[in-house]
């Protein structure tokens, strides 16, 4: 067995195929019955907990190895025999080579799984599959690794979708490579692959409706929406697959599963390069990737989480750099992603080149282009550079030249858009991105006619490094960056008026020039550093004699092992309360405050483009199901041309992100109720956004409820004779909607009328004024339009714009609101009340913060029921609907529901009838 | 030595020093070997690639279609005579 740790491990090794046996058929058989059952398993266990998961992969990996003795290569020798010829010419070294990198690879398990690497399902489920898939994999015989590499793929396809729809996912990719192969002439075939497109299309856009489940769209997309473009070109040309194995290892590549965003591998790089050299330095390179990559995406949660600024805050020089800075720096996220997936398929044995190549340090625009995402560069030099380049070079070199670059920026635009479309379901065309890839094609053909006429330095070694050339280069590089990193942030922006709004701050002070020097200059040292010490593309691979066992494993192996340590429950308490509370920020992975924010009020859900440029919400959005509507998409909220913008529409019935969700006759998410209170009863009017109305659980699980039943079961008839809360939540909601709902609220007749509060009301109050200033609505209220008028917000002003100028008035404008809301509930008779409640996400807002609200709420005659410790003690991740839904589930709502029932029946400020003081309550309301 | 094979050494030398004296000014014969990594290493990028490919069709009097332009077929010497030989038959 230990032979196979070697490093003798070539793709020649390929033995003739032999005859079936009988015993091999049956195993072959046995094994498939194993997987089916593994994969059913998932069915009727649900695969909730890690331990029946683990079981489930094993299983899968021991039906897989049944299942490749159908390989007829296996009768010429069997597995046992592989092992034994290989553990007699085992050797010392081979095996403490893959000692190493066996090592590393389980660190690399812990650590994706403790820093809950991209997504559950990769990190739960496919990373197990790999580890020990990739164990298995080394220990086969060369012949059949390409087999078991694409059962493994399969496998996962099963362990994530389960068995119904993986069966669909590979039955639909099947047919696609299938109408690939049809035995008719290429055109044939290739509008058999286009006509299939457009029914796929069809599907896609919801104009047919497909009986497999929208979940499988991203990844469906994300396997065959470039890569049959080039199966397709490499089979015209005749360089197909050697054997079935190659397509499907092909289409069905493992880690694909998971990731829907997935570089663009080339199929003829796929097959040359597996194999190609030594197997372990294979291997070692790939962690090496695989480090980078997890390095890369912890970074990006840096910037994500603690370094980006909103464009609205943006207000001087200092906070535009920084905005442009973090903007560009976001693309860690898919530098990280494409360097782990790459890296995992050198696991088995693809010696891919790399995907990214120190980008942020590009000395021209030709050099950003090959620098960054080179799979993408190379596909299309290949599908449309060179076939457009080489035809019109007769007519010119400068003319093939600029056609064939545009024509490649051109593809890449409709392509991107393209790839939107079958991951997200939508079409990314915004006029920034189509003037982004214009301004781009400009400055590539402006660059390389420059190449074109006055050459570029290449060398076979590292060029020597003179002053004169360090200078040269620091300039460019810093030029370059700073240009890119504008246009970057242009295309991040989603108009053309809101980008010219951000970058018209006020000229830089003198502090914040020595800012802007010292990160260019930063820029320009590291380019130069670069050149003279870090590795060149693609370098050739190492001997282990030249450079050891140790070298090319210390920086994966010691920083995956630093990873594991400090976030391990057992070593991480060491580092101290600080680094362990950053340790565990970084392993959250959710939506920073602004998105989760901007998400919850359904602000990207009308937003086209807005997931093109901002990884964090592409997760969010692609990982949704066919049901991930929100509610104004479903239908349940009709626009409105009052100031209040939108209304819930009564009677209405919808099923959305998994529950039902009604509204009754007065367009509440409630039960039903009788306008006049019942004789003797008391009655709560509540409002608040949608953690009141219960975006996230399903009807009568809202925590209102949960506490009215509760009230009823143990009150009724001895305080009041009943207890009724309405339900006036409505999603996304500000306090200045709730102001204009008190009409109808009164009609009702309510004791008390609780708002429940959260940290974003006043931004939210803001954000609504300027919105309904927008599509023209007037500031209803003399002195919040006077407000208005002072901060100079008028209807012709952008978003960005207009935010930027009213954000001083926050705090008054919501003072204000405030206390409209409480002298019109009390002028009603009524009891107002103030709730806070802290939304399920940690840090978001401290103490002092509620100590300071509750204070204007108090001020502006409230009742002040304080709610903040309310998740105190449970874990976040258990009571929310996910890291990227922050709204409380059916648990966190029960939660909440027995903190609103302890603040009732114990706050006597409240004044909730709960015995025979009823009589005490009325006679107040008379007064 | 056949003449196949000093045919190939031949070809092999014309690249050789095509290469160096228009993309790799500075660097010596020695450094450019038979297998050196051109197209995948960055050495032969996109505008080099199509340069070789004008100078092997106008030198050689041969066609090179768009899908030979790839690592397959020009990423180091060696495969670039292999080219060139199987065009002139």
């Amino acid at each position: 067995m230990a032979g196979a740790l070697n490093t003798s491990t070539t793709g020649a090794e390929v033995p003739a195929p032999n005859e079936f046996r009988l015993l091999h058929r049956v195993l072959a058989g046995l094994g498939v019955c194993v997987v089916v059952l593994a994969a059913t398993a998932d069915l009727l266990t649900g695969a909730a907990t890690v331990g029946l998961g683990m079981i489930q992969i094993l299983l899968m990996l021991g039906g897989l190895v049944l299942a490749a003795q159908a390989v007829p290569a296996w009768a010429e020798k069997p597995l046992l025999v592989h092992w034994g010829e290989a553990y007699r010419s085992a050797h010392f070294e081979g095996i403490l080579r893959f000692g190493v990198v066996a090592f590393q690879v389980l660190l690399f398990a812990f650590a994706v799984r403790l820093f809950q690497i991209e997504n559950p399902a990769f990190y739960r489920s496919v990373v197990p599959l790999l580890v020990f898939g990739f164990f298995l994999h080394h220990l086969l015989p060369m012949a059949q690794r390409l087999p078991f590499f694409v059962a493994l793929s399969l496998a996962s396809v099963l362990l994530v979708f389960g068995l119904e729809q993986g069966l669909w996912l590979i039955g639909l990719v099947l047919l696609v490579i299938a109408l690939c192969h049809l035995p008719v002439p290429y055109w044939i075939r290739l509008a058999a692959v286009l006509a299939a497109g457009g029914g796929f299309a069809a599907f896609r856009s919801g104009v047919l409706t497909s009986p497999w489940s929208g979940a499988l769209w991203p990844i469906f997309g994300s396997m065959l929406m470039f890569r049959v473009v080039i199966y397709l070109y490499d089979l015209r040309h005749a360089r197909g697959p050697a054997s079935p194995s190659w397509a499907l290892a092909y289409f069905f590549m493992v880690p694909n599963v998971v990731f829907p965003f997935f570089p663009v591998v080339d199929f003829a790089t796929f097959k040359r390069t597996h194999y190609a050299t030594d197997a372990l330095e294979t291997y070692q390179r790939g962690l090496n990737w695989i480090f980078r990559g997890i390095v890369h995406l912890l970074a990006y949660r840096i910037v994500y989480q603690y370094l980006t600024i909103a464009p609205e805050d943006v207000t001087t020089s200092a906070d535009l750099l920084r905005y442009v800075l973090t903007t560009f720096l976001l693309y860690l996220k898919v530098s990280g992603l494409f360097h782990l997936i790459v890296g995992l398929m050198h696991l088995f044995g693809f010696r891919l080149p790399e995907t990214h190549h120190l980008f942020y340090l590009a000395s021209s625009f030709t050099d950003f282009w090959r620098r960054i995402n080179i799979y993408w560069k190379d596909f299309m030099m290949k599908v449309v550079f060179y076939p457009t380049y080489l035809p019109l070079r007769a007519r010119g070199e400068r003319l093939a030249l600029i056609v064939g670059t545009l024509a490649v920026f051109f593809v890449t635009w409709v392509t991107h858009s393209y790839q939107w479309y079958w991951i997200l379901g939508q079409w990314n065309l915004s006029w920034p991105d189509s003037l982004f890839w214009a301004i781009l094609a400009f400055f590539l053909v402006f660059d390389a006619l420059r190449e074109l006429r006055q050459g570029r330095v290449r060398s076979l070694g590292r060029p020597e490094m003179t002053l004169r050339r360090g200078l040269s280069l620091g300039v460019r590089t810093a030029a370059t960056f700073t240009v890119i990193s504008f246009l970057w942030t242009f295309w991040n922006t989603p108009t053309v008026g809101d980008w010219l709004d951000l970058i018209s701050v006020e000229p830089p002070t003198m502090v914040e020039m020595g800012m802007i020097l010292t990160v260019l200059i930063g820029i320009a040292v590291a380019a130069v550093l670069a050149e003279q010490y870090a590795s060149p593309n693609d370098r050739k691979p190492r001997s282990t004699e030249a450079h050891g066992i140790w070298g090319p494993a210390a920086i994966p192996l010691t920083g995956l092992a630093g990873l594991c340590l400090v976030a391990l429950p057992s070593t991480g308490p060491m580092l101290g309360t600080q680094v362990q509370r950053f340790v565990r920020d970084l392993s959250v992975p959710e939506l920073n405050e602004r998105d989760a924010g901007l998400m919850e009020r359904g602000y990207y859900e009308e937003l086209v483009n807005v997931t093109a440029q901002n990884p964090a919400l592409f997760d969010v959005f692609a990982q949704r199901g066919e049901d991930g509507l929100d509610i104004w998409q479903a239908g349940v909220l009709e626009e409105s041309e009052s100031f209040i913008g939108r209304e819930m529409r009564p009677m209405v019935s919808v099923y959305q992100r998994g529950n039902s969700f009604r509204t009754n006759r007065w367009a509440m998410r409630d039960r039903d109720y009788a306008q006049t209170p019942p004789e003797g009863a008391y009655r709560i009017a509540l409002l608040g956004q949608s953690y009141v109305a219960g975006d996230g659980v399903g009807d009568g699980e809202t925590f209102e409820a949960i506490v009215e039943q509760r009230l009823n079961d143990e009150f009724a008839g001895s305080g009041a004779s009943g207890y009724e809360i309405l339900n006036f939540g409505v999603g996304s909601y500000s306090v200045l909607q709730q102001l204009l709902l008190l009409d109808r609220v009164a009609t009702f007749e309510p004791n008390a009328v609780y708002f429940v509060a959260t940290p974003n009301d006043a931004q939210r109050a803001l954000l609504h004024i300027i919105q309904q200033l927008g599509r023209g609505v007037a500031v209803p209220w003399p002195e919040l339009a006077a407000i208005v008028r002072e901060a100079g917000v008028t209807s012709e002003l952008r978003e960005t714009e207009a935010m930027r100028r009213l954000q001083p008035y926050r705090d008054q404008v919501h003072a204000w609101a405030l206390g409209e809301l409480a002298r019109q509930v009390g002028a009603a008779g009524a009891v107002p009340v103030w709730v806070y409640l802290y939304v399920p996400q940690e840090d978001n807002v401290s103490s002092e913060d509620v100590l300071r609200l509750a204070s204007v709420a108090r001020d502006a005659g409230f009742v002040v029921v304080d709610m903040f410790d309310v998740y105190e003690g449970y874990d976040l991740s258990q009571i929310r609907v996910s890291a990227a839904d922050r709204h409380p589930n059916a648990d966190g709502h029960q939660v909440i529901a027995e903190r609103f029932y302890q603040e009732l029946t114990t706050n006597g400020e409240l004044g909730v009838p709960l015995r025979a003081d009823l009589n005490a309550e009325t006679d107040r309301r008379d007064r | 030595m056949s003449d196949n094979a000093a045919q190939a050494d031949g070809i092999r030398n014309q690249i050789k020093n095509f290469i160096l004296e228009e993309f790799l000014q500075g660097a010596s014969a020695d450094e450019l070997k038979n297998d050196t990594a051109l197209m995948s290493s960055g050495i032969l990028d996109s505008l080099a690639t199509v340069r070789l490919v004008a100078s092997l069709e106008e030198r050689y009097g041969i066609r090179i279609a768009p899908h030979e332009v790839s690592v397959d077929y020009l990423d180091d010497l060696d495969a670039i005579t292999e080219l060139v030989l199987s065009k002139q038959g």
